[in-house]
């Protein structure tokens, strides 16, 4: 069984013989809601329990072949869905283009085509991963040191947009 | 967790160069750790002796290895190789090393510089961006840079009083 403990069902046994059954006041609260449906989980709920003394109070039960694995609920995972990689927009790349204007000036948007061209990449489709990489290369043509910081700063704040 | 450690007062450090260089470092240092994948950062002058450091308290046993005398060590060593090129007339700005269990970069701030452990997968170019962006403002406070010259022109690492 790979599920986690408290998806785990239990239901009353069919093979229990027994003329009488003594059960301790928490072991009958919890039996009362084995029913081939609970979950233990749900039991744990149901009771303001702690599912690992529901646990405990089934595992004794169970010993004792008064109850019984039915099954476990089948738990769907968090899977994040299989496909290309989160790709950067088109609103980053117009904020990038317009600060690096204000450091190359009007050329700007032909050095951004330029630097996609060189890394391989196109615009439609650019990984997130590799916007950190544009930015570093685009920064790199501003020759003013003053300038390349301050367009840095504006795209580490885009950056950030992103995640 | 990460821990900050600021300069304490010193024989060297006090007053106002004190409060102004720690205002700096908080600033600095707590930049770079925004960055995913740091795990520690520190900052020494140009004399080797550790002026802040931002630690990850919950890094392995190597990181570990560079907390307290040890981080001493590797600032006196990076200190002198910033040196050696500089009295060559080279301005090393910046350098990047790379480990198979971690990456360090080091970024010169004229009389002090900055030492960042990563993780080997980090992203370089934001590192690089984001430590120059924040090294900008250390740099360029020319009161702070005049204090660090004046203590890392003493003979021995400034001890804490």
């Amino acid at each position: 069984m790979t599920s986690a403990p408290s998806e785990v069902i239990f239901k009353l046994s069919d093979n229990y013989v027994a003329e009488n059954v003594q059960l301790d006041p928490d072991s009958f609260r919890v039996l009362s809601f084995v029913n081939g449906l609970n979950t233990v989980e749900e039991i744990s709920e149901s009771l303001g329990e702690d599912p690992v003394n529901v646990w405990q109070i089934l595992g004794a039960l169970h010993q004792r072949g008064i109850v019984e694995i039915l099954g476990a609920v089948d738990v769907v995972p968090n899977v994040a869905p299989s496909g290309p990689p989160p790709a950067v927009g088109e609103a980053f790349f117009a904020r990038i283009t317009q600060e690096l204007t204000r450091g190359i000036g009007p050329l700007a948007a032909f050095f951004v085509e330029d630097e996609l061209a060189a890394m391989s990449a196109k615009r439609d489709g650019l990984p997130r991963e590799r916007a950190a990489e544009l930015v570093e290369r685009l920064s790199l043509s501003i020759q003013d040191d003053a300038k390349r910081v301050q367009f840095q700063q504006a795209a580490l704040e885009e950056l950030r947009r992103l995640y | 967790m990460t821990k900050l450690l600021l300069q304490e007062p010193s024989r060297g450090w006090k007053g106002a160069p004190l409060t102004k260089l720690n205002a700096h470092l908080a600033d600095l240092l707590s930049s770079i750790h925004r960055i995913g994948g740091v795990t520690s950062s520190f900052v020494f002058d140009n004399n080797g002796s550790r002026l802040g450091a931002n630690v990850d308290e919950s890094a392995n046993v190597w990181q570990w290895t560079f907390r307290g005398d040890a981080s001493r060590e590797f600032g006196s060593g990076l200190g002198q190789m910033l040196a050696a090129f500089r009295v060559r007339g080279v301005r090393l700005r910046d350098m990047q090393l790379t480990f198979p269990e971690a990456g360090l970069f080091v970024r010169d701030m004229g009389n002090a510089f900055v030492v960042v452990m990563c993780r080997p997968e980090a992203d370089w170019s934001l590192i690089r961006m984001t430590v120059n962006v924040a090294a900008a403002a250390f740099e360029a406070d020319g009161e702070l840079q005049k204090s660090l010259a004046a203590v890392a022109a003493w003979p021995s690492p400034v001890e804490p009083e």
